[in-house]
């Protein structure tokens, strides 16, 4: 009988114990969500994710900046190369949309793509795979936690999944939206995968013109 | 006598229990133009007979060849492999970009646009379809560039009513044949057909099975289509084969 008292009397610290605990891990979760939701660019500037930003990636002919592009329009990808499918139809509609622009316009618009399946597509490869849609695109990738900030920066998502069966071995998951950029490199505007072309164009236009 | 031969022929083939690819017509088949690794196969299929499935697919162009999916979760695309594509009976089902599709993996050569390529399908009967099919720009089947080679395709539609899977490969091809060839490929495209048909009989004199004379029947159209593609010596070539 006296046992019992004196183990329901232990018991009222522990719980408190055990509370102040899940608070504290409540906190450090929370805490953890929002250091991992910013991000910080180029410049050392905390900024939020999706927002856009300066990067600095590897091309076939070396390093890549936003910042080269000033004054130009960029239409920016995140898919990867040995994607058949869902990659090649987001930049052929790129391709596309630009091609439908009159002649000085279509010149204002650099075409990219970053590649965040590094670890199969080489720089070199890269540029042979966008030169199949246009020659003036550009193939960008870098080691992975350099993607992973200009992946966070834009609020691209990618996943790289194991295919247990498949020769392909993994996939990458991905979201397909083509990134506008304005002259001034700030993220304009956001393409859906199921965009048009014709929208695709009207979107450039609109910045070409503004 | 040899029309009597052709009508016995055609009577018998007729009572035999037909394969699932005998019960299958495909229309509309492409691949995406591809410079390295993978590429993807995309049509439109129609089960005549019963419930049946795509359980495997082979091509010369690729190591590898796999069955496909998309799916699209939150605005994330996600490919996964499936072990067979059902073709419910009675049913259409397309491969089609952003979906099902016949996925070419580990390239052995460049798929570019304007040149064709053979895949053949394996049913769960075992019984095979092998197609040509042109290698296109990416937005084909996404209700683009569906100008006359669309109604060209249509037209072949009705040669496949008499048993020939493979008609719309063909029918692609007879498109630019045509072109190509003038009003003369277009003629010999005609009498390919009835070609076509004894060589059926043919085959089944020799009894093989009924899978195995579409076979020829394939090989038949594919060396039609590309003799076709390449200008008029070639037609030439073309009606010797089909005599």
């Amino acid at each position: 009988m006296d046992n019992t008292v004196d183990q329901a009397k232990a018991g009222a610290p522990a719980k408190a114990g055990r509370q102040l605990l899940f608070w504290v891990a409540v906190v450090f979760f929370f805490a953890g969500i929002m250091l991992t939701r910013y991000v910080i660019n180029e410049q050392g500037v905390v900024q939020l994710p999706g927002s856009g930003g300066d990067f600095t990636l590897q091309s076939a002919e070396g390093p890549v900046s936003l910042q080269d592009y000033r004054g130009q329009v960029v239409a920016l990808y995140f898919g990867y190369m040995t994607c058949p499918d869902i990659c090649p139809t987001s930049m052929w509609k790129m391709a596309e949309a630009i091609k439908a622009l009159p002649a000085e316009q279509a010149e204002q618009v650099q075409g990219m793509m970053v590649s965040v399946d590094p670890d199969r597509d080489t720089p070199e490869a890269l540029a042979i795979y966008m030169n199949a849609f246009s020659p003036q695109f550009i193939g960008l990738t870098d080691i992975k936690e350099n993607i992973d900030k200009v992946t966070s920066q834009y609020g691209a998502l990618y996943y790289k999944v194991p295919l247990k069966d498949s020769a392909m071995g993994y996939v990458v998951d991905h979201s397909s939206v083509i990134y506008l950029i304005d002259q001034q490199g700030k993220l304009a505007a956001q393409l859906r995968h199921e965009s048009s072309i014709e929208e695709m164009t009207a979107a450039m236009q609109s910045l070409l013109q503004g | 006598m040899k029309f009597l031969l052709g009508f016995l022929m055609m009577f018998f083939s007729s009572v035999v229990v037909a394969s699932d690819a005998d019960e299958v017509t495909i229309s509309e088949p492409f691949a995406r133009a591809s410079m390295q690794y993978n590429s993807a196969a995309f049509m439109t299929i129609v089960n005549n007979g019963d419930d049946t499935a795509i359980v495997a697919a082979r091509s010369p162009v690729s190591e590898v060849v796999e069955l496909h999916t998309h799916r699209e979760e939150n605005g994330v695309m996600r490919m996964r492999q499936v072990e067979k594509i059902d073709l419910p009976s009675g049913e259409t089902v397309m491969l089609k970009p952003g979906g099902l599709h016949v996925m070419l993996i580990d390239l052995k050569q460049a798929l570019e646009v304007d040149t064709e390529i053979s895949v053949t399908l394996i049913y769960a009967d075992g019984s095979e379809s092998s197609l040509m099919m042109p290698v296109v720009n990416v937005m084909r089947g996404h209700g683009m560039d569906h100008g006359s080679g669309h109604m060209k395709g249509e037209g072949h539609g009705q040669g496949m009513k008499h048993g020939e899977g493979m008609g719309h490969g063909h029918s692609m091809k007879h498109g630019e044949g045509y072109e190509g060839c003038g009003g003369k490929g277009h003629g010999e495209g005609y009498a390919h057909g009835k070609g076509h048909g004894m060589k059926h009989g043919e085959g089944y004199q020799h009894g093989k099975g009924h899978g195995k004379k579409h076979g020829e029947g394939y090989a038949h159209g594919k060396g039609h289509g590309m003799k076709h593609g390449k200008g008029y010596e070639q037609c030439e070539g073309h009606s010797q084969v089909s005599q």
